[in-house]
């Protein structure tokens, strides 16, 4: 397995990407350099591990296809460039960092060929940041468990790009439905609900962008899908410079895998557009929807998200940071007492309330 | 000048006086006899007048024997003749014995602290004390029994462990006395039920959010999608039309039924 290693230009040290100043940093000399220069430098080591990596790749892609359905993951042994140890990762590993020297690898060849993404968005929340952000989160959330806002929790926090499928889509679309009038008037005792009925038609040209899909089928759906939104308008061209010091993933759902799910959901959001022109109904009941791509791009971008696992009273919970905005997204404990003081307060006053109510209803 | 004050003394003390014979009359129970039926001859009238201002004196109650023939359904007595003490204007510590021959119907009624004298054995017993002479149509007898009777309840004192059924607790009365107990006593099991719904519900509110923390936003259709509508048609098919009489009478009610001033009552019999 090949690797890119980036080392400071100035003292050799591992050079890693400082999501605080955009650019890239050593932690030995202290020196930083935009990206755009370290990209220049090490453009032709891409390119050439790259190459050496394609074959590897096909040969991969052709044994995943064959292996459908298997759960096993493949282990890969790739050698570090600075301290030469063998380290094994799983095969959709494309970043990671040296058990043993601790320096930033990319294994160039895992996000190549057709793998290459088409395009990144670097980290912009610190680790530092991240754990602020957790802490300043948890400051507002009474009723978690004790202890587990402890920045401990967070020691082993690691920023992992993590690849999505992102979806444009230009259509034709048409839907019909029924739609209702409701009109209430009074004559004398009589009171009259007057219920127009309509078939509602409507057709134009949709333009959905952004419409994204996790393509990596070993994390948890949800907390891929809910660390969003990214604002993708930030993304770069993707190279492999912005995942010196994070780990990464390389895709393994392809296109095909996702493809109904994602249309699906397109419908639905179409279907959506076309309704909210359906305005003065009170109740509109869709009978078709009909469509006609023109138009769709799908984008293999790599997405910067802080992530930990940590086990609290026997339970595994996952917890994950979008790299790019700070937002947290994860299931959090509660502490049973908390809830119980809870239950007891609300009942109580309720309760008071309820009896100073009645007592002012007399 | 001495007989100015002679008559200024005089005016006084008869003021004095005649205060503190209404002052006692209050204080020491009266009686009233009506009977608008004829039971009784003179002679009966007067030993029962005597009986019940000798009673009402001892009792401190207002003693009220009524007759009539108003008709009134037996299912109707209690709170007719609740109505007439009322529109009466009786005093609060009353007993009350009705003979209404119209269709032959009798009852007690009790107020005030006399309520407490009559239990519902009680009320049994002085029935069943008067029923011999009210089959044989001997109405005095029956009235006799029943003011000798009362005076016995009244010296025995207030039966401890007897129910009180016959008593009615006017609604009004008991929320003016105190409306905290009276909303804790009416309301407490709708009162527990809300407090707790509203407990649980915050916590299982508060465990959702928990558990579902930043799933919420994740996809801004609005601002990730641009609309060019090219048709545009509302088509009418058909129209349906619902009609509902509604009631035209207007009014409240305060929540609790209020059927005169809280009472004892034998019940028709």
């Amino acid at each position: 397995m090949a690797t890119v290693n980036y080392k400071c230009p100035n003292c050799g040290g591992p050079l890693k990407f400082n999501p605080d100043k955009q650019m890239f940093s050593c932690e030995y000399c202290m020196s930083d350099f935009e990206d755009r220069i370290i990209q220049q430098m090490y453009a032709e080591q891409e390119a050439r591990q790259s190459k050496a990596e394609k074959e590897e790749n096909e040969a991969y892609a052709e044994n995943s296809v064959q292996n459908d359905g298997d759960d096993v993951e493949d282990a890969v042994v790739y050698t570090c460039p600075s301290c030469g140890a063998e380290v094994v990762t799983t095969a959709s590993t494309a970043a990671t960092t040296c058990f043993y020297c601790q320096n930033p690898v990319v294994l160039g060849g895992r996000l190549s060929g057709k793998f290459k993404p088409d395009r990144v968005v670097p980290f912009a929340v610190s680790k530092e940041k991240a754990v602020e952000k957790f802490i300043e989160m948890c400051r507002k959330k009474w009723f978690l468990a004790k202890g587990f806002a402890s920045k401990k929790q967070f020691e082993k926090l690691t920023g992992i790009y993590f690849p999505y499928w992102y979806i444009d889509t230009q259509r034709q679309a048409d839907v019909t439905a029924l739609g209702n009038k409701v009109r209430t008037y009074r004559v004398g005792s009589k009171r009259y609900t007057e219920t127009s009925t309509y078939r509602l038609f409507r057709s134009g040209n949709l333009i959905i962008k952004n419409v994204f899909e996790r393509a990596l089928k070993s994390q948890d759906r949800e907390m891929l899908q809910g660390v969003h939104p990214f604002d993708l308008s930030q993304a770069h061209d993707f190279s492999m410079s912005y995942l010196s010091g994070f780990q990464a993933e390389k895709r393994d759902l392809e296109k095909d895998d996702v493809y109904s799910a994602v249309q699906e959901r397109i419908h639905e959001y179409a279907t959506q557009l076309l309704e909210d022109t359906m305005t003065g109904f009170s109740a509109i009941r869709v009978e078709s929807y009909n469509d006609k791509i023109d138009l769709e791009s799908w984008n293999y971008t790599l997405l910067p998200v802080w992530i930990v696992t940590y086990k609290y009273k026997g339970k595994i919970y996952p917890f994950a940071i979008n790299g790019q905005t700070g937002k947290t997204y994860g299931e959090l404990p509660t502490s049973k007492g908390k809830l119980a003081v809870l239950f007891a307060s609300v009942t109580a006053i309720v309760f008071v309330l309820a009896v100073l109510g009645g007592m002012l209803l007399l | 000048m001495m007989n100015f004050i002679g008559r200024i003394s005089a005016a006084l003390c008869t003021a004095l006086l005649a205060f503190s014979s209404v002052t006692s009359a209050f204080a020491y129970g009266s009686y009233t006899l009506t009977d608008d039926a004829m039971l009784f001859d003179a002679a009966q009238t007067q030993k029962l007048e005597d009986m019940m201002q000798n009673l009402g004196e001892k009792t401190g109650w207002e003693i009220v024997v009524y007759t009539n023939s108003n008709y009134v359904d037996a299912d109707d007595m209690e709170y007719y003749y609740n109505d007439y003490y009322d529109s009466e204007d009786f005093s609060d510590d009353c007993v009350m014995l009705v003979f209404d021959t119209g269709y032959d119907n009798r009852i007690i009624n009790t107020y005030g602290d006399a309520m407490y004298y009559f239990s519902d054995e009680r009320m049994d017993e002085i029935k069943s004390d008067m029923k011999p002479y009210l089959d044989s149509r001997d109405w005095y007898s029956a009235t006799v029994q029943f003011l000798e009777t009362t005076e016995d309840y009244f010296e025995q004192g207030k039966p401890d462990g007897d129910s009180f059924s016959n008593i009615e607790i006017n609604e009004s009365e008991k929320k003016a006395e105190n409306p905290l107990l009276y909303v804790l006593s009416e309301y407490w099991i709708i009162f527990i039920v809300i407090s707790l719904v509203a407990g649980a519900s915050s916590v299982v509110f508060v465990y959702l959010r928990y558990k579902n923390h930043g799933k919420q936003g994740t996809y801004d259709l609005k601002s990730n999608s641009v609309t060019n509508l090219t048709q545009k048609d509302d088509v009418f098919l058909y129209k349906n039309v619902t009609v509902v009489n509604e009631s035209t009478r207007s009014g409240g009610s305060s929540g609790g039924s209020n059927r005169g001033s809280s009472h004892g009552s034998s019940g028709s019999f």
